[in-house]
């Protein structure tokens, strides 16, 4: 599944700059993550890198987007056209 | 065609927008991006000092994260200015501001070692109000701002550099000839230029909280900054408690949140906090490494924090936007200014002394990595009647700790000793 930002968050930003998608952008009142874009960082690194990253552990599973890990890597290669994974 | 402008500055935070500022105040086309919405809206940890006093980098010197005189400032109150007298300039500045006269380092019993004693070493200034006047000067000048809007890469070209940038319409291109990284600590533009490559990572991310509160009682006036070492708590970080620049909100900070509450709730240090309330949360967490040895890359010039181990503070970064931008111009105009700057940024921050991490890890082998409460108290307790960091007083008694605290001393040297192997180009 996609990663999602809860309140907890406090704008810090950190996690923007982490995300190897580009999906963590800054939202209202919390940054927020695309579920289009996000993979889990799968198809990069071992474990998700904002939820590695966020001070607050704001970063957390999103249970409204349950993805297998066989979604998460087409999903990588659909966002990466022509490119090859780091990590499968 | 891209527009082309002579100076693309990445990252609006207070290296960004003075190195905005002065360029555009020298004439220069100058485009700023801030990622933020809001540049002027600071939700990341900072202390938000300044510091005035040159600060020696030796062994003996009372601060062990030091900075030289170049980025030293002075506050003159009557017209509301900051100067920096090295370098040679002068900012306005209208917003709250207190000294700072005791620095503090506690034990987990409450022993207080003095680092400095009613003895004016800086003030605490507000950075909301700071980049506020900063981000008008540069506006003022004739700079264009573009918030919202992130640096993803640099890439330099014959006679100038190209910027990948990312906002609300997406990405493009632009071109200057040349740009500023002042992206902070995990910059993008440093990433795009190889520039991390020969640097080498210091340990997992450092992550930090801090908490404003009100309400809090303690017996400390506002013109103290107290760190506080408990390794019960947090093994790699004291907790640094100060007030803000309104005089009476306390600024709590350290590791994660779990650390500042078992703080708050120690049975020694519970009671300031009985009727405390959080005001405002702030984080931030980035990945350290060493500083880069040379911050120019052909036509891309770093600045701040971007180019820093952990930080350069606010002077810092103020001071080498300035010393950037007018290396900036020499080079433009024909002569030659990169080479001077190199060699100013080498000097400048304590950081690329080869006593620093040493001096560092020897920092937290005592009072984190090795050191247990009751060992805390006991150095501490040595100590309480003098001036100066635990860790110089230490290094300067290690006879005395081996003859009292064998155990411990050796406790401390195995530590060094790993820590070396871990990292070996540091120490």
């Amino acid at each position: 599944m996609a990663y999602k930002i809860t309140d907890e968050c406090v704008k810090c930003g950190s996690c923007e700059l982490e995300c190897p998608n580009q999906a963590i952008s800054e939202g209202d009142a919390t940054y927020v993550i695309d579920p289009d874009k996000c993979t889990q960082c799968v198809g990069y690194f071992e474990s998700p890198k904002c939820a590695e990253i966020c001070p607050v552990d704001a970063c957390v599973p999103d249970p409204d987007h349950e993805e297998s890990r066989e979604q998460l890597l087409e999903k990588w290669l659909r966002l990466h056209p022509g490119e090859t994974t780091t990590v499968t | 065609m891209a527009k082309k402008y002579d100076l693309i500055v990445v990252g609006g935070g207070p290296g960004g927008l003075m190195a905005a500022k002065t360029a555009a105040e020298d004439g220069l086309k100058v485009l700023l991006i801030e990622r933020k919405r809001n540049i002027t809206e600071i939700n990341r940890v900072c202390s938000q000092v300044f510091y005035i006093r040159k600060l020696s980098p030796s062994k003996a010197g009372l601060h062990g994260d030091g900075y030289i005189e170049s980025v030293s400032v002075e506050v003159a109150f009557e017209t509301s200015r900051f100067h920096f007298p090295v370098p040679g300039f002068s900012l306005d500045y209208h917003g709250p501001l207190t000294p700072y006269l005791n620095w503090i380092q506690m034990s987990p019993s409450g022993h207080r070692v003095y680092i400095r004693k009613n003895n004016l070493y800086g003030f605490q200034l507000s950075k909301e109000a700071f980049v506020t006047e900063l981000l008008a000067s540069a506006q003022k000048a004739g700079a264009e701002v573009w918030p919202e809007t992130i640096g993803m890469g640099a890439e330099n070209t014959p006679d100038g550099v190209k910027v990948l940038v990312r906002g609300k319409q997406g990405e493009q291109t632009l071109e200057a000839r040349v740009a500023i990284a002042a992206d902070g600590v995990s910059s993008k533009i440093v990433d795009s230029l190889g520039l991390n490559k020969k640097r080498q990572v210091l340990g997992p991310p450092m992550t930090l909280v801090s908490y404003e509160l009100e309400g809090v009682e303690t017996d400390f006036p506002p013109d103290t900054w107290v760190d506080t070492c408990i390794p019960s708590i947090n093994r790699f970080m004291v907790i640094f408690m100060a007030w803000l620049a309104d005089g009476k909100t306390t600024h709590l900070v350290s590791g994660k949140e779990e650390v500042l509450h078992k703080f708050m709730e120690h049975p020694n240090f519970a009671r300031w906090f009985r009727h405390a309330q959080v005001v405002k949360k702030m984080g931030h967490s980035a990945t350290t490494r060493t500083p880069i040895k040379e911050p120019v890359e052909g036509n891309v010039v770093v600045v701040g924090d971007a180019a820093a181990s952990v930080e350069t503070w606010i002077q810092g970064a103020v001071a080498m936007a300035y010393m950037a931008v007018k290396a900036i111009e020499k080079e433009l105009s024909g002569q030659r200014g990169y080479p001077e700057y190199i060699d100013w940024w080498q000097k400048a921050f304590y950081m690329h002394d080869p006593d620093y991490f040493p001096m560092i890890f020897r920092f937290f082998a005592l009072a984190n990595a090795w050191a247990d409460d009751e060992e805390v108290d006991y150095i501490y307790s040595l100590f309480q009647d003098k001036e100066g960091w635990p860790i110089t007083l230490i290094n300067e008694n290690l006879e005395l700790i081996k003859e009292r605290r064998p155990e411990f001393y050796e406790r401390l040297q195995k530590g060094y000793e790993e820590a070396k192997k871990m990292f070996p180009e540091c120490l």
